[in-house]
């Protein structure tokens, strides 16, 4: 069929007057509406467009020069031959309707003037939308491009790999880390296959084995792809470089192997020494101590948790030692204490215990931790130390009172011997003078006087002697004395002085002890003789008793006698000191020879008197010495 | 002839008594001796004399330090303290002599203060002194 058959065929239904004419203007084919608008009278086929206007040649020849280039319909216009005014301006245009190499033939389409605006409308309503419809086109276009561009970026920005795969497993997508990782680039690697790319092994740890031969380590996880009805379109598989990160768990395992190697080497530590390190809670409940405490004191771990520690301190240092690491959990102080543990084999062991609150970097106590110290042996030193150091004390103690006893004596044996030889002397020179002037009494009572002196010097210097033995005797053996025997001695001794007073004296059982007997026999003799002669108005009634005390014994001599005042009581052991004038004979010894020997043994000596009461004098004699009869 | 001189005498040694009476009576005094034996009488004695305005105050003390039961200086201090006793002369006898007890008589006020001497002759010296001490304080009066 020819090109003008098709035209008429389709053509000559379009409402528009439509020509088709040679390319030189002569008209082909017009439809029924061109018949119409044209109203010409006789064959339009055939029929040259310049017959139908009034336009000049060149116009018309240029306007089909212009169709004649143009694809799309070129607009002009033209005035039609034999018409109103009104309808002689028409609009034309056309455009290449077929081209082939025999001849060119033209679209041409007519329009009345009133028409063009109607058309126009239409027309650029037309074109509107079709800008309209490019618009959103391209709008959409650059929005599916945005959305394209998102995803690229992101994949090529998140940190982890991404590999993406067809349903056949050839590789569809590669981000920039997946590029790093592997070593290919996407642009070689779409289309292969996965596993040429993506070389992981078989067995957990993932090696990824790059394309250059590299291992690393990684972890990976996969997921499908489904398009939008949810058929799986081929997967992705997501993965990371845990090189970094085994690098910090390897160096985690070593970290703990080595914090796991210096609590063995702690421990030890703790077991070489004795009694090891301890470790306790923020509020002091252990959690550690050494074998080597936990030996000594012989309790579990548990128990020492539970406090079974205070139980087994020196009772003297419980109280000291709870409320004291009470008080330090309290302030988080420095805990440093020397205490006592009973240890299984019965004895108390001194432990110095020192220790810290180990704190946080939010300086929060998170444990105390600590030393026990073994300190028996310095402790035996120290108190050794302080008992000769004790005892240097002592020792001077004693010769200090023994120069002081030494000056005293010194003084008053001066005296006290002096005031005989004075009376001797003068009374001597008194009797010659009598004797001579032929006073016979006066020569009696000088005599008597003389001879009173002598017997009182005689007197001193046998309580002198004795005196002064005490101090020599000091080596002599101990033996063992009973006391009962002693007394009764010394009972037998005084015996014209008791019938003499008519005193009735009375004697407990009195111990047995260690020491000298002279010693004994020296301090009754006085205190039972100090009860005769220091008697009331009523015979002398004196009992001799022993009392046992923790530590020794404690020896009373009690009288009904004349008692002695209070301000007196500690003067009466002075040496020479005496309450009473010649009434009642006396040295003013007696005492001071009973303290020396009390003391000597380590006792005390005192009374325990008041005026016209009686007195009772005590003494006591340690232990050490002493056994019950 | 005139009053005799009143002498308290505080001496525990009869013997001592009997030289001092010698001692007063060798250097033609005329006194009446009053003895009182030991330290706690002496103090009695001062103690009662001093509240009774009508009794008589000794004309001299003479007082030996070495007393049983009360001491002497014990006895001079109370003798000092007392307002009718404050003004007695006061001599001190004493067979010792440390310097501490002389020394604190001293300051307590006494007229002189007596080593007994150990021969007779020294000791009936004491006399004479007691006597001037005597004659010195009437002619005061």
């Amino acid at each position: 069929m020819k090109p003008a058959e098709v035209f008429g065929l389709c053509y000559n239904q379009l409402p528009e007057a439509t020509l088709l004419i040679s390319a030189v203007g002569t008209i082909q084919h017009a439809n029924r509406a061109a018949k119409q608008f044209l109203n010409f009278e006789g064959q339009l086929e055939g029929t040259r467009l310049q017959e139908l206007v009034n336009d000049p040649p060149e116009k018309v020849a240029r306007l089909l020069s212009l169709f004649g280039r143009s694809r799309d319909l070129f607009p002009g216009t033209l005035l039609l031959k034999g018409r109103q005014l009104s309808t002689r301006a028409c609009r034309i245009e056309g455009a290449i309707f077929n081209a082939n190499e025999l001849e060119k033939w033209l679209l041409v389409r007519l329009f009345s003037k009133e028409s063009t605006g109607r058309e126009f409308l239409a027309l650029n309503e037309r074109h509107e939308t079709l800008n309209r419809q490019l618009l959103e086109r391209r709008k959409a276009g650059e929005k599916l491009h945005a959305q394209q561009e998102w995803l690229r970026a992101t994949l090529g920005s998140i940190a982890d790999a991404v590999i993406a795969t067809d349903i056949h497993g050839k590789i569809s997508f590669l981000n920039g880390i997946a590029e790093n990782l592997t070593g290919w680039k996407q642009m070689e690697a779409v289309g292969m296959a996965l596993s040429n790319i993506y070389d992981v092994g078989i067995e957990p740890p993932l090696q990824l084995t790059s394309k250059t031969g590299h291992q690393i380590p990684i972890e990976e996880s996969a997921a499908p792809i489904r398009d939008a009805k949810g058929v799986i379109a081929g997967s992705v598989i997501v993965f990371r470089d845990v090189s970094a990160r085994r690098e910090a768990e390897a160096a985690m395992q070593r970290s703990i192997e080595a914090l796991r190697k210096s609590e063995l080497l702690y421990r030890g530590i703790g077991e070489s020494i004795n009694y090891g390190i301890w470790i306790c809670t923020p509020d002091g409940r252990n959690v550690y101590a050494s074998d080597s405490f936990l030996k000594l004191v012989g309790i579990t771990q548990d128990q020492c948790s539970s406090f079974g520690w205070g139980e087994l301190l020196h009772p003297n240092d419980i109280d000291q030692t709870i409320a004291g690491w009470n008080e330090c959990v309290q302030t988080g102080g420095n805990w440093n204490i020397e205490h006592r543990f009973l240890g299984v084999d019965g004895k108390y062991h001194w432990v110095l215990a020192r220790g810290v609150a180990v704190r946080d970097e939010s300086g929060e106590v998170i444990n105390w931790a600590g030393i026990n110290l073994d300190i028996d042996q310095a402790k035996a030193v120290e108190e050794n130390l302080r008992s000769s150091e004790w005892n240097l004390r002592k020792v001077n103690e004693a010769s200090m009172r023994a120069n002081e006893d030494l000056r005293q004596f010194a003084f008053a044996a001066s005296h006290d011997l002096q005031e005989p030889l004075r009376m001797i002397n003068s009374f001597s020179q008194l009797l010659i003078k009598a004797w001579r002037e032929g006073r016979e009494a006066e020569a009696v009572m000088s005599v008597g006087v003389i001879r009173e002196g002598t017997e009182r010097m005689r007197n001193l210097l046998t309580d002198l002697l004795s005196y002064t033995q005490l101090s020599e005797d000091g080596n002599q053996p101990l033996v063992k004395i009973d006391l009962n025997v002693t007394v009764h001695k010394v009972i037998e001794n005084l015996r014209v002085a008791i019938e003499k007073s008519t005193a009735r004296i009375t004697v407990e059982t009195l111990p047995v002890i260690e020491g000298q007997d002279a010693h004994f026999m020296q301090l009754f003799q006085n205190l039972i003789e100090n009860a005769i002669k220091y008697q009331s108005s009523a015979s002398p009634e004196i009992h001799v008793s022993a009392e046992r005390l923790n530590d020794g014994w404690k020896i009373g001599v009690a009288d009904n006698g004349m008692g002695i005042d209070l301000a007196h009581h500690q003067k009466i052991f002075g040496v020479f000191k005496r309450l009473h004038g010649k009434s009642i004979p006396g040295t003013g010894i007696g005492l001071a020879l009973c303290q020396r020997v009390v003391e000597r043994y380590g006792g005390q000596i005192w009374v325990e008197s008041e005026l016209n009461q009686g007195a009772t004098f005590y003494c006591t004699i340690p232990a050490t010495t002493g056994s019950t009869a | 002839m005139s009053e005799p001189f009143q002498i308290l005498l505080v001496e525990d040694n009869p013997a001592d008594v009997y030289l001092l009476r010698m001692a007063l009576t060798n250097a033609k005094l005329h006194f009446e001796l009053n003895v009182i034996e030991d330290g706690a009488l002496a103090l009695d004695y001062v103690d009662r004399q001093g509240k009774n305005p009508s009794s008589r105050i000794p004309d001299l003390a003479v007082l030996d330090l070495n007393l049983p039961k009360i001491e002497g200086l014990e006895v001079l201090q109370a003798i000092r303290s007392n307002l009718r006793f404050a003004e007695v002369p006061v001599v001190i006898t004493t067979s010792s002599s440390s310097a501490r007890e002389r020394a604190r008589s001293m300051q307590l006020g006494v007229e002189q203060f007596l080593t007994k001497p150990p021969d007779l002759e020294s000791f009936l010296k004491i006399g004479t002194i007691l006597k001037d001490i005597l004659m010195v304080k009437s002619k005061q009066i």
